[in-house]
């Protein structure tokens, strides 16, 4: 006897195959999302596919933003022809050739904000000071990177990109020939930007990570990671000691980088061991630009900006420890290198911010006696504190916390003059003595005249 | 007399063992059966032509019909294969052949994101969307000749077949009737390829390479060719393909793209490499299981020529790339003929091809 499925039966099988279908379907949907890609690349700056790379001359084939065409000319043609700029090939299967001079480089195709081949004509990156330091865009007006690397007239300053490629030249993998000197800092297929595209501050809930030690350089792209994206590339990692600056504006406006309350550093980069591979105790860089060899750095046991504690005492501002005769509590603070400079150009010598702990220095780093008093007077209290003129150091030198040189015959150690005012309520006649005859990187005195003779000076 | 019978007829059995032995034996052309398969002596049977498509006009070499006439059969159809013989130009939803589908530029199949003149070879045969942007291979410095207006699939202005006989048929003349053993798996002999059309692979003469057998395509690991390459570059000719890879056989148009003088011998290099190496190290040192999306082309010292079939294996530091890493020969959804969406990406979320070999840069 034939049994036939009664409707209930029909529509028991058809609920259930119904079930099992949208099941499958659920599950294929849960392993392949859709669009879900990540990766280091596409979560690169370049690589993203909103803002990444784009470049304006091959717009008309629709490249996605982010595509390594944009970048990489994988023939030197598209169409028949070689897209704009022209020339090619070059190394790298790169549009434009890696690295000519100070302003003539292929990062520099985008990276300006004039003719600019990325997307619509301009690229915008700022300075530290305006970044880390929320420095007024009316003060800290530079906003893009060619213009930064264009500070190559006095009192200006900026990486010498040659210098640099000098150096890294036979080290880690790159070679002169044809390494690009900005590759020495950053990953261009990881780098982040800090905040990411974005022409504001930093800020806590849009932070990237822009650099890759020169060290780790690897064409591995895994291996030479961004630096400063896990808690053990943070400066608290580096120091247990580390204090932020100000932003612009003072405490009201938060600490950098971020404008947070943040200060130990768990939110900042470790830029002294990034730095330190390059600039570090041992290394000898040549500098076209100053005509000698830069002074070395010695963060680890012999700088006091560093983690050699001061051991006396120390006459600083806010955030820093502060007392208004000085004090000898907190000591040992450790600075970042871009707590003072900044890594591309600045509007001073040495790479000297504009914009330091809270404010904006006043006056220009150049070559004048009392320069570098400029970028010291942000976080050491200077005559001006004491009763006396800013960027005069009467007290620090001669009266206040562990000075080192009793104020007697003023002429032995200054041309002429006499008469302290910060010290002695005399008329200040003294001329100063050049900062930079006692203060820079690794800097000491031997001829102290208050105990102990011999001291460290930076 | 009986035993004499006896012995003219074992004389003449073993006459005729040997006979059937003999032909059964002989080596096996690429293609078989009754020769009206694919020839007419007249163009004529009962008053109707017996072109494949019914046309009126001869074909040389009494062919019922073009390359076409027997490589795309069925344009809106969706077999790749027809009676074992390879379709090049099919609607197949699920299935292109190894060198991609002529479907794209016809319009039988969608595009992705290329248009009708960047999705591949628009060789004149198609009859359809001749290539409008491109009056000459880009590259061209062996100056082949070739134009927008006499592309075709074989001879001297085009791929298959003998590039030094410029009628296409003649460039091709006997190859399907060649035996092709030494191009299967299973008796591969690269000794005793190239020299003629029939005995390279897919009769682009001068190219080694082993050929997929068509009946397990596209199970893996039947879903690729065994493309040959080199470790270094040669110097390709107009007609002759460097050191008979198939990246010799692209230099012969687009030999600008090739070679040590315009790609550069080592990074940094100044085009992307083909007939170089896959380095074991860095991030290529991951690319270790054979992907159809991007493919790798095996050197003469390549121990797989001996298997039974193509292998699902890639040893970074033996095998090489070569243009099909990234390109399909015939034609493909994507712009310039891409193995993959290379244009959209990352935007369109798909797969990378790129990441086949440079697995760290996704």
């Amino acid at each position: 006897m034939k049994v036939l499925w009664n409707n209930k039966g029909r529509t028991t099988l058809s609920l259930l195959l119904f079930a099992f279908c949208f099941l499958l379907l659920a599950l294929c949907y849960l392993m392949y999302p859709k669009g879900a890609i990540s990766g280091p690349y596409t979560d690169s700056a370049h690589g993203n596919t909103t803002y990444g790379v784009n470049r304006s001359s091959i717009s008309s084939f629709n490249y996605s933003k982010g595509n390594c065409a944009h970048c990489h000319e994988q023939h030197a043609s598209i169409g028949g022809s070689e897209p704009t700029p022209t020339g090619g090939p070059d190394k790298y299967a790169l549009f434009y050739k890696n690295h000519s001079s100070q302003t003539d480089n292929f990062c520099f195709k985008c990276h300006t904000d004039l003719n600019s081949l990325q997307g619509t004509g301009a690229l915008y990156n700022y300075s530290y000071s305006y970044r880390a330091g929320a420095c007024p865009s009316s003060s800290c007006t530079e906003n893009d990177i060619l213009e930064l690397f264009s500070y190559t007239t006095s009192p200006n300053s900026s990486h010498n990109l040659n210098d640099i490629l000098n150096f890294i030249n036979g080290k880690w993998g790159y070679t002169s020939s044809d390494s690009n000197p900005c590759v020495a800092c950053h990953n261009p297929h990881r780098v982040q930007g800090d905040p990411a595209n974005s022409t504001l501050p930093k800020s806590s809930s849009t932070r990237g990570w822009p650099v890759s030690r020169p060290s780790q350089h690897s064409k591995d792209n895994s291996s030479w990671g961004l630096w400063g994206d896990d808690s053990t590339e943070k400066m608290s990692y580096y120091t247990s000691s580390y204090q932020a600056p100000y932003r612009y504006g003072g405490v009201a406006y938060g600490y950098e980088p971020d404008g947070s309350t943040t200060t130990d550093g768990s939110n900042l980069t470790d830029f002294v061991t990034f730095c330190t591979d390059c600039h570090n105790s041992t290394n000898t860089i040549y500098s076209t630009t100053l005509g000698r060899n830069l002074k070395t750095i010695d963060w680890e046991t012999g700088d006091k900006h560093g983690k050699n504690t001061a051991d006396g005492y120390i006459c600083t501002k806010p955030p820093y420890p502060y007392a208004a005769t000085c004090t000898n509590s907190g000591l040992g603070k450790v600075l970042s290198c871009l707590d003072c400079h900044e890594p591309h150009g600045a509007p001073n010598a040495f790479l000297i911010r504009k914009e330091v702990n809270g404010g904006l220095l006043s006056g220009t780093v150049s070559t004048g006696t009392s320069d570098y008093g400029y970028l010291c007077g942000q976080c050491h209290l200077d005559d001006s504190n004491f009763g006396g003129t800013a960027n005069r150091w009467e007290g620090v030198h001669h009266c206040k916390g562990d000075y080192p040189y009793a104020q007697s015959s003023c002429s032995n150690c200054h041309s002429s003059g006499g008469g302290g005012v910060v010290c002695k309520g005399g008329p200040g006649t003294t001329p100063p003595i050049p900062c930079s005859n006692c203060h820079y990187h690794g800097s000491s005195v031997t001829n102290a005249t208050v105990l102990p003779s011999t001291r460290r000076t930076f | 007399m009986v035993r004499n019978l006896k012995k003219i007829f074992i004389f003449y059995f073993v006459i005729f063992i040997f006979a059937l032995l003999f032909f059964t034996l002989q080596a096996k052309a690429k293609v078989t059966g009754e020769c009206y398969n694919c020839h007419t002596m007249h163009n004529s049977q009962g008053g109707q032509p017996m072109t494949f498509n019914n046309a009126s006009n001869p074909v040389s070499l009494l062919l019922r019909g073009t390359c076409l006439g027997c490589h795309g059969q069925n344009p809106s159809g969706g077999q790749y294969i027809i009676g074992n013989i390879p379709q090049v130009l099919h609607a197949s939803s699920t299935t292109d052949l190894p060198a991609g589908n002529f479907a794209y530029i016809t319009g039988n199949k969608p595009l992705q994101n290329a248009d009708f003149n960047t999705a591949g070879h628009n060789v004149i045969d198609l009859g359809v969307h001749q290539e409008t942007t491109l009056t000459s291979p880009p590259g061209d410095i062996n100056n082949t000749g070739i134009t927008n207006t006499n592309f075709t699939c074989a001879g001297t202005y085009g791929c298959h077949g003998d590039r030094t006989i410029q009628d296409p048929y003649t460039a091709m003349r006997g190859a399907h009737h060649t035996d092709d053993s030494p191009l299967k798996f299973g008796s591969i002999n690269l000794s005793g390829q190239g020299d003629t059309v029939g005995t390279s692979y897919r009769f682009l003469k001068g190219v080694k390479g082993g050929e997929v057998s068509w009946s397990n395509y596209p199970t893996p690991p039947y879903d690729h060719n065994e493309y040959y390459g080199d470790t270094t570059p040669g110097t390709s000719s107009a007609t002759a393909p460097a050191n008979n890879t198939i990246s010799g056989l692209c230099a012969e148009c687009h030999g600008a793209f090739y070679g040590s003088t315009n790609v550069g011998s080592s990074s940094p290099w100044l085009r992307h490499p083909t007939d170089t190496v896959l380095p074991n190290a860095y991030e290529y040192a991951n690319y270790t299981t054979y992907s159809v999306v991007a493919p790798v082309a095996r050197t003469s010292s390549w121990s797989g020529w001996s298997a039974s079939s193509p292998s699902t294996t890639v040893t970074p530091g033996s095998d090489v790339i070569m243009c099909l890493s990234c390109h399909y020969a015939h034609a493909s959804p994507y712009f310039k003929s891409m193995r993959w969406d290379y244009k959209g990406w990352p935007g369109s979320g798909g797969t990378n091809g790129c990441n086949v070999c440079h697995t760290k840069k996704n």
